[in-house]
């Protein structure tokens, strides 16, 4: 009689059975060389999706299990699958989806139809390319040479997003805990940006960087500068 | 007389560091879900779950450790909550991001 009670576990999810369905059939399909992508979509760590309101044109981003994002986590994999070709039942003709890719991980996914009806046993791979993410140090380039450039992304250091500060320009490099990060400047010097108490920290120069990077030490380091600030 | 001096500086500079806190905070706790945003320039922002110290800031330096880095003054709020309410946070968003919540979407959250 106390059922009543209980708290009600189940959630309604915002993407449709057919939506989920079909990204499972697609994804545990594709070629071997995506094969750290074939167990992703399962009900632990795909939770749900939900509109990009950046990217919109019915790009969707996913909702993942962050407790389990670091058993899926490859830095080195960062791009968009193009054009997986999938069968229109109800317009007749095969529709492309796209998976975007970061990471390593799904983390978003774009259907370019209306449609809510497809033959899953009608999956085309045969045009399928991979489209990076281009350029990622784009304004760093003049202070960059390709092989340091090569050696960030292969890293996994890519998502340089650029924060404008008072103190200047900065591009993000390593999220730390709690919303601090530390970032590259215009020199490629690093810094680490906390945000309480509010510093922009010098921590090396980018000659230093490499080297740190040569001998994997580099962020550990940052990690103990970064939690010296808290005792 | 020992022990008053002991009792005293407890009250003032006693109780854990914010690094400590987190850390036993966040052992005995699942951090909730959320989806990372890609931007139009390719590059991604991450929503986690944040710790905000709502009442006393970490750079009170008055303020020993054990008064801000406790349940009461330590909130709980995802990465757009967080800089919804902390203006120091939020200037380390992206212009993108900056510019949508100024526009009025705080991303559903």
């Amino acid at each position: 009689m106390f059922n009543f009670f209980k708290k009600n576990n189940i959630t309604q999810r915002s993407i449709k059975d057919w939506e989920y369905n079909l990204l499972k059939d697609i994804v545990n399909n594709l070629p071997t060389r995506y094969s750290f992508l074939h167990n992703q979509i399962n009900n632990d760590f795909f939770i749900d999706s939900i509109d990009n309101e950046i990217l919109k044109d019915n790009w969707k981003r996913v909702i993942l299990n962050q407790n389990l994002y670091k058993n899926y986590q490859d830095k080195k994999f960062n791009y968009v699958i193009k054009d997986v070709r999938v069968f229109d039942l109800i317009n007749n003709s095969y529709t492309s989806v796209d998976i975007d890719i970061f990471e390593g991980i799904i983390i978003g996914y774009k259907i370019h139809s209306s449609s809510n009806s497809f033959d899953a046993n009608r999956i085309d791979y045969l045009r399928i390319k991979e489209v990076k993410y281009e350029n990622q140090y784009a304004e760093l380039n003049n202070v960059l040479s390709n092989y340091e450039i090569k050696l960030l992304e292969k890293k996994g250091y890519t998502n340089c997003y650029k924060i404008e500060l008072e103190e200047g320009e900065f591009y993000n490099f390593l999220e730390l805990e709690n919303g601090d990060l530390a970032a590259l400047d215009k020199k490629c010097d690093l810094y680490l940006l906390i945000h309480d108490p509010y510093t922009i920290t010098f921590f090396c120069t980018k000659e230093e960087i490499f080297e740190k990077i040569k001998y994997e030490t580099l962020e550990s380091e940052i990690l103990i500068r970064y939690q010296e600030n808290f005792n | 007389m020992g022990r008053g001096v002991g009792g005293f500086t407890k009250l003032f500079k006693g109780g854990p560091t914010f690094t400590q806190y987190k850390s036993v905070y966040w052992s005995s706790r699942v951090k909730p879900n959320y989806a990372p945003i890609r931007m139009s320039n390719g590059k991604v922002f991450k929503v986690h779950q944040e710790l905000h110290h709502r009442f006393i800031p970490q750079r009170a330096k008055w303020a020993p450790n054990w008064l801000k880095n406790n349940r009461f003054n330590l909130q709980e709020l995802n990465t757009i909550q967080h800089g919804l309410s902390d203006p120091y946070r939020y200037r380390f968003f992206p212009r993108e991001i900056k510019k949508m919540i100024e526009n009025g979407n705080t991303f559903g959250y």
